[in-house]
């Protein structure tokens, strides 16, 4: 990969690899086991996929999480391309600090303490307003806006900054007010960044058990929720089937992006070559 | 009438980009730590029925009538909170550690691979990162089952003749903690180094310095916000992590994520729950703002 | 020279950055029709004079009116002035067609009208075959002609361009130095031109202001500027020149004879300027004002003396031998020391074709140097 001068950084990055690799596809071999006691193998099967498509407990989760991550995913994605874009361009006002620290907290914030301080607003809501009459999807959706769209504004922070000023100054020049300006050209130039967030807000709302099931109500399982509470008492051979199925799908998913921006780089790179050609 | 709306936009729009996210921010993220103050100096007693508790609470308007020291004095007397807090923040910074020896050398290897190697590595390093963490921890229960694969490995060898002890032990939290938080620590760290300018290393070559040097000299300085980053990035969530001892540790080991978690499922106790929640992200906080300075700074520069 | 008030009149503008002082209290008009180049080396003020104009940057203080109107307080989208950035600031997102309309589009011009336009406007710039692309899809020196038609197809009163050319390779840059001076003679657009290449200054310009620390040094036709420099700063600038430090000794009507006392040696020169005996100044020369000829030394026993003697006051003569050389093709330029010492540079033209490779002129030859006073330039230290 880099010539013999670094093996020592090609043997870290195979063991570095293997150690994040070796469990996923272990438990991968091991969801086409007969066998029940899962660590005993019992020959190939695909038993436990047919008992996991089968379950409607699991559809109904998977359901669940789907339609909060789709929700979260969208909101955060507008609120936190707004937050983004103020932080960067509305240089001075009241409240920035805190509002900075808001935008960079949730990052690092333990999910417990959001989880708890969160149920206690929704229960001191209800106590107050009577709103949110019951605590399930709702709650749950907001809870993950609410740190997802951090997320968000930092990915759009940090292009906006890195990004060139003169575009928007051309687009005003040539006679676009400030609001058309955005539109025309600043949200344009974030589209790839939001794309980005979104698609990060939606993996981090589908993932997250802990807020959930703090903020969740009665019914309202999330398939985050439902593998948790299987796979505490011990190990659960559909579960690791569905783990294969959903990495599955993420490796399926991150490959195809994976190839679409090669084929991409590919293209520019041979449109600079041809442009070098042309002068 | 549209007229109008449109005009109003146009002066307001910048107003109105501010203020949605912020006013969001502020009820949604700030307001609850109030409460959670608020309740974490509330009577312990009224905290047997957790809903009327909050009611009666709500009649107080002044909270320093009702307001209590008890649960942050019944935190500080029980020995078991405060060995937990010290517990998990040993935790946090062993695996930090380990981490970032594991994570640096990856990411440095990253970025000095070539073309398209460096493409498909770093999307090797971000597949984990977006699939399930849930799954992965459940993935290590398999391997470190009394009967999962390193026992049968180390039996099969004849190393050992009766399975050992790994899942539900202070080790498993530790390989939970660095497995699933290494993705946290290599990405910034990557980000970093890859706005380095190698031929600096040339330029110290040349001048008379060995690889090592070069390395500790030139490469560590310069890669410093992304270390700094990185090491808070999985510092501070594991310091307050919660799956992974519940699910790797069993009950063995003390974390104050689980007992915060307990107080508040197990014994609806909320008010001391709520002060260890307080306490916790006063021991946090200090590690936040650094953190926020180096975003700060990364985003300024 | 102004009968007409001025396009452009601005008054004491002022730019500070915290206590750096980017632009400094200047004055200036500019007239319509002109080429009128700001010119500087980098991080001298241009870029945030020309964006002043724009209106990206509100001016500390001073003000700046166009046609007569103040311009304070006016947005960019609102000034009838057009930017061309350095970088182009092309939409990556839109085809060449949609970039070049952007501006009508803004205007509320009819689709119908404005296709009309774009297409006239890249004919024009020699682009219409490449409209439906993007700009990552062009080259260098399209760029640059989709970033001027975009400026130009708002009929702009005054198009501002900062280092227009900067991006384009050498060949591309000279060539399309006059398709741009082409454009504004058609078109009569007043351009105001920033760049810090003073060969680009001098081919484009009608007038020049040169720069320096965010203040003008001086403003000029381009002949001016070289031919009189009012500045050290200016003179060395602006081509290369060999200076002369030294004391007015004696005047003669327009006469001066100037005592350099480095190398003890007496120098003539007409200057106009107000001067007085014993002032400290220094003499300017270009180095293609120096004539030079080879030297005999067999048949002029003691030359040095009797020449500069006899010719001491109507010319300039000294005796040298060549230091070093450097054939040009068209030209050599040379460094000749004199007896006394001082290093003269000299561009001489090569007349004759050299076919040996030998030249008339060589290394370590023996030669004589010569400059008439009206050609150097005095300028008071
Ligand atoms: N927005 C700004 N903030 C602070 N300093 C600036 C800013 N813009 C320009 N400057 C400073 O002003 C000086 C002049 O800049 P500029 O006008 O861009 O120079 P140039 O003549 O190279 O175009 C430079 O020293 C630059 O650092
Ligand atoms: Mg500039």
């Amino acid at each position: 990969m880099y010539g013999k001068r670094s093996k020592f950084l090609t043997t870290c990055l195979l063991l570095g690899f293997t150690f994040l690799y070796l469990p996923i596809i272990l438990m991968a071999i091991y969801s086409f086991n007969y066998s029940r006691l899962l660590p005993v193998w019992g020959g190939w099967s695909t038993r436990w996929y047919k008992e996991l498509f089968n379950s409607p407990e699991v559809w109904q989760a998977t359901l669940l999480s789907l339609k909060i991550a789709c929700l979260t995913a969208t909101i955060a994605m507008i609120l936190g391309t707004m937050a983004g874009i103020a932080i960067v361009r509305v240089r001075k006002f009241r409240g920035r600090t805190l509002f900075t620290g808001m935008i960079s907290a949730p990052l690092v914030m333990p999910e417990v303490i959001t989880g708890l301080s969160l149920l206690l607003l929704f229960i001191t809501l209800q106590q107050t307003i009577g709103w949110p009459q019951r605590r399930g999807m709702t709650t749950i959706t907001i809870a993950h806006i609410t740190f997802a769209m951090a997320f968000v504004a930092i990915i759009i922070q940090s292009r906006l900054t890195s990004s060139d000023r003169s575009l928007e100054e051309a687009a005003s020049d040539l006679g676009a007010k400030p609001f058309r300006v955005l539109f025309d050209i600043t949200l344009p130039m974030l589209a790839p960044g939001m794309i980005a967030g979104w698609l990060l807000a939606f993996t981090l709302s589908l993932d997250d058990l802990i807020i959930a099931s703090f903020v969740t109500g009665p019914g309202s399982t999330t398939l985050p929720m439902l593998i948790y509470s299987r796979i505490r008492l011990g190990l659960k051979p559909d579960i690791n089937a569905l783990a294969t199925v959903m990495i599955g799908v993420v490796a399926i998913v991150v490959l195809i992006a994976g190839l679409l921006m090669y084929l991409q780089a590919r293209r520019s790179r041979a449109a600079a070559k041809a442009e070098a050609m042309d002068s | 009438m549209s007229h109008r709306i449109s005009d109003w936009l146009q002066s307001h729009w910048k107003e109105i980009l501010l203020w949605v996210p912020f006013a969001w921010l502020l009820f949604f993220f700030l307001t609850p730590f109030f409460i959670v103050i608020k309740i974490s100096i509330a009577e312990p007693l009224i905290a047997s029925p957790p809903f009327s508790a909050l009611l009666e609470w709500g009649d107080g308007l002044l909270p320093g009538v009702s307001a209590t020291i008890d649960n942050y004095a019944y935190l500080w007397e029980d020995p078991l909170y405060v060995k937990t807090y010290f517990n998990s923040l040993q935790i946090a910074s062993v695996c930090t550690v380990f981490c970032l020896l594991i994570g640096y050398p990856m990411a440095y290897g990253i970025v000095r691979a070539n073309g398209n190697w460096k493409l498909i590595l770093l999307l090797l390093v971000m597949l984990p990162f977006w699939s399930s963490f849930l799954l992965r921890v459940y993935a290590w229960m398999g391997i470190l089952a009394d009967q999962g694969t390193i026992n049968d490995v180390l039996l099969w060898l004849g190393l050992i003749d009766k399975p050992v002890r790994l899942l539900y032990t202070e080790f498993a939290v530790y390989v939970g903690i660095v497995y699933t938080y290494l993705p946290f620590m290599i990405l910034p760290l990557y980000a970093n180094l890859e706005k380095l300018d190698f031929s600096l290393n040339d330029a110290a070559a040349d001048l008379g310095a060995r690889p090592t040097t070069t390395f500790f000299t030139v490469t560590v300085p310069l890669t410093w916000p992304g270390i700094v980053a990185g090491c808070l990035l999985v510092f501070i969530p594991a310091t307050g992590e919660f799956v992974i001892p519940d699910l790797l540790g069993g009950g063995n080991v003390l974390m104050i994520g689980r007992v915060l978690s307990s107080e508040f499922n197990a014994n609806r106790d909320w008010p001391v729950a709520s002060a260890v929640a307080v306490v916790l992200l006063i021991v946090l906080v200090v590690p936040m703002m650094l953190y926020h300075r180096v975003q700060a700074h990364e985003s300024n520069s | 020279m102004s009968e007409t008030s001025p396009l452009i009149s601005i008054r004491g503008i002022t730019k500070s950055f915290g206590n750096f002082i980017a632009v400094d209290n200047i004055d200036l008009d500019i007239n319509e029709g002109e080429l009128f180049v700001l010119l500087g080396g980098s991080g001298c003020g241009k870029t945030t004079l020309l964006r002043m104009l724009a209106g990206f940057e509100k001016p500390t203080s001073g003000t700046i009116s166009i046609e007569g109107s103040d311009m304070t307080g006016v947005e960019p989208y609102a000034r009838p002035v057009n930017m061309m950035f350095q970088s182009y600031a092309l939409f990556p997102h839109m085809s060449v067609e949609r970039n070049v309309g952007y501006g009508l589009k803004r205007e509320g011009v009819a689709r119908a009208e404005r296709k009309k336009r774009v297409d006239e406007m890249l004919e024009m710039v020699e682009l219409e075959q490449f409209s439906k692309r993007k700009p990552h899809q062009l080259s260098g020196g399209q760029r640059q002609r989709v970033a001027l038609a975009r400026c130009l197809i708002k009929r702009p009163k005054v198009l501002l361009l900062d280092e227009p050319l900067g991006a384009l390779d050498k060949r591309l840059r000279e060539q399309t130095q006059f398709e741009l001076m082409k454009l504004q003679d058609r078109l009569g657009t007043t351009f105001v031109v920033v760049t810090h290449d003073q060969e680009e200054a001098m081919t484009l310009a009608t007038r020049i202001a040169v720069m320096d620390q965010g203040k003008f040094v001086q403003v000029g036709t381009p002949a001016e500027i070289y031919e009189m420099p009012q500045s050290r700063f200016v003179a060395d600038f602006i081509g290369s020149i060999n200076m002369i430090d030294g004391v007015v000794k004696s005047i003669s009507g327009n006469t001066l004879t100037i005592h350099a006392e480095s190398d003890d040696a007496n120098y003539t020169v007409e200057s106009n300027d107000q001067i007085e005996i014993g002032d400290q100044v220094s003499l300017a020369i270009r180095p293609e004002k120096i004539h030079v000829d080879a030297y005999d030394a067999d048949n002029n026993s003691n030359p040095s003396e009797q020449k500069s003697d006899n010719t001491d006051k109507t010319d300039n003569r000294f005796i040298g031998t060549i230091s070093e050389m450097a054939y040009l093709g068209g030209t050599s330029t040379l460094r000749v020391t004199t007896r006394g010492g001082r290093v003269f540079q000299v561009t001489s033209t090569n007349r004759k074709r050299h076919l040996t490779g030998k030249h008339d002129l060589d290394w370590d030859d023996q030669v004589e140097i010569s400059f008439s006073p009206s050609n150097a330039i005095v300028l008071k230290s």
